[in-house]
């Protein structure tokens, strides 16, 4: 049994370069496709990308494994993100916006989702699946993307994205049901 | 938690594409990883050639600092061996019922004032101190032994001096002392003898 994210984060503020290595290739992909596909600009995804690892090396030193190192991954990522989307003056949205009744999170994700549902193809069905994902609401596409790429369990992504869990439970619930609509056709 | 679960669509989402961040991106940040944080990469060439620097300073301090020590022991021990030629010792040898005070007197005088006297003394060009030591040893080398015997107890302190014409008076060497006596006052003109010591070293 290999070492946990943990002791290599561990081993490797004590200076073992190795252990970050295998700890980078672990969470390298997951990490890059939660970006790619939050932020659904391949550029600022992959600039991100480089800034949250920096973070991760330049915080070794006080690195204390009060967590899943995932989910501090994850909480960086999220900071990231959030930033970017202050930036773009996207408001982080606020929890009534999970209200299942408000339009805004059941407008149609994407022309793909709204195509005739005989359709079985599975690169249809895929592309269904991918504009569903990117209509989704960020909070919504953050958490379900958390879920998937990230491996982090409610509690953690919900100290990720500081939130409660009841508001992550209630994303990712809309989420899946959005993306399930989208890949039903 | 099955409700925030559906394993059909987390296997269908995978099947989106598994994109991974190039290798440019890849070896920047392990680069970055191999660095210690807050360290630059001239810091470590900067840090070893200050220690060189200081180093060397030192090195060189230290032999120069050891240098001049080194002369002066040098210069003792040389003048040690000419003592025999000292006045008070040569006219102390003579005499086989002197005192052993007499007999034991201090060889010859302390150089530490010749020393710093010849210390002082201007070199001409870029002489280091020890090569002006040298120099000034090797000039005064070829001296006849009473004037080397002269230039010690020049060097010795004048109750020093006082002390030993005492001890040559009480031994009964009164011409010995009356000489020195009046090298004494030659080189001491200044000095006031007490009438305590003056008893001790006059002829009576």
């Amino acid at each position: 049994m290999g070492a946990t994210d943990e002791q290599l984060m561990l081993a490797y503020a004590a200076g073992d370069t190795a252990a970050f290595e295998k700890l980078y290739a672990r969470h390298k992909g997951g990490l890059y496709r939660f970006l790619l596909r939050g932020i659904k600009e391949r550029g600022i995804a992959e600039e991100l990308f480089q800034e949250i690892w920096m973070r991760v090396i330049e915080a070794r030193a006080r690195y204390a494994p009060q967590a899943r190192f995932a989910t501090w991954l994850y909480t960086i990522a999220h900071h990231r993100m959030v930033d970017h989307w202050r930036k773009r003056g996207l408001a982080v949205v606020p929890l009534e916006r999970d209200d299942p009744d408000d339009p805004a999170d059941w407008e149609p994700a994407a022309d793909g989702a709204r195509e005739p549902q005989r359709q079985a193809e599975t690169k249809e069905q895929l592309t269904r699946l991918a504009g569903a994902l990117e209509a989704l609401p960020p909070p919504q596409r953050e958490v379900f993307l958390m879920r998937e790429e990230g491996g982090l369990s409610i509690a953690e992504i919900a100290a990720a994205t500081a939130a409660n869990e009841e508001a992550v439970k209630s994303r990712l619930r809309y989420a899946l049901a959005k993306l399930r609509g989208a890949l039903d056709g | 938690m099955a409700e925030h679960e559906d394993r059909e669509l987390s296997e269908r989402y995978r099947e989106l594409g598994r994109e991974e961040p190039s290798q440019e991106f890849d070896a920047k940040i392990l680069a970055a990883a191999r660095e210690r944080p807050g360290v630059r990469r001239w810091a470590l060439p900067l840090s070893i050639a200050a220690v060189v620097v200081l180093s060397v300073t030192v090195t060189l301090e230290v032999q120069h600092e050891r240098a001049q020590p080194d002369n002066q022991i040098e210069f003792r021990r040389e003048l040690k061996i000419e003592p025999k030629t000292a006045p008070a010792e040569q006219s102390a040898a003579p005499a086989a019922g002197a005192p052993a005070a007499v007999q034991t007197a201090p060889p010859a005088p302390a150089p530490e004032r010749r020393v710093e006297d010849s210390m002082n003394t201007p070199t001409a060009g870029r002489l280091s101190r020890e090569a002006a030591d040298r120099e000034r040893f090797e000039r005064a080398a070829p001296a006849a032994a009473e004037e080397r015997a002269k230039q010690l107890a020049a060097a010795e302190s004048p109750e020093r001096w006082l002390e030993r014409i005492a001890a040559l008076r009480h031994a009964g060497q009164d011409d010995e002392a009356d000489r020195l006596l009046a090298e004494f006052r030659r080189r001491f003109p200044d000095y006031r003898i007490s009438e305590a010591t003056l008893k001790r070293v006059e002829r009576r």
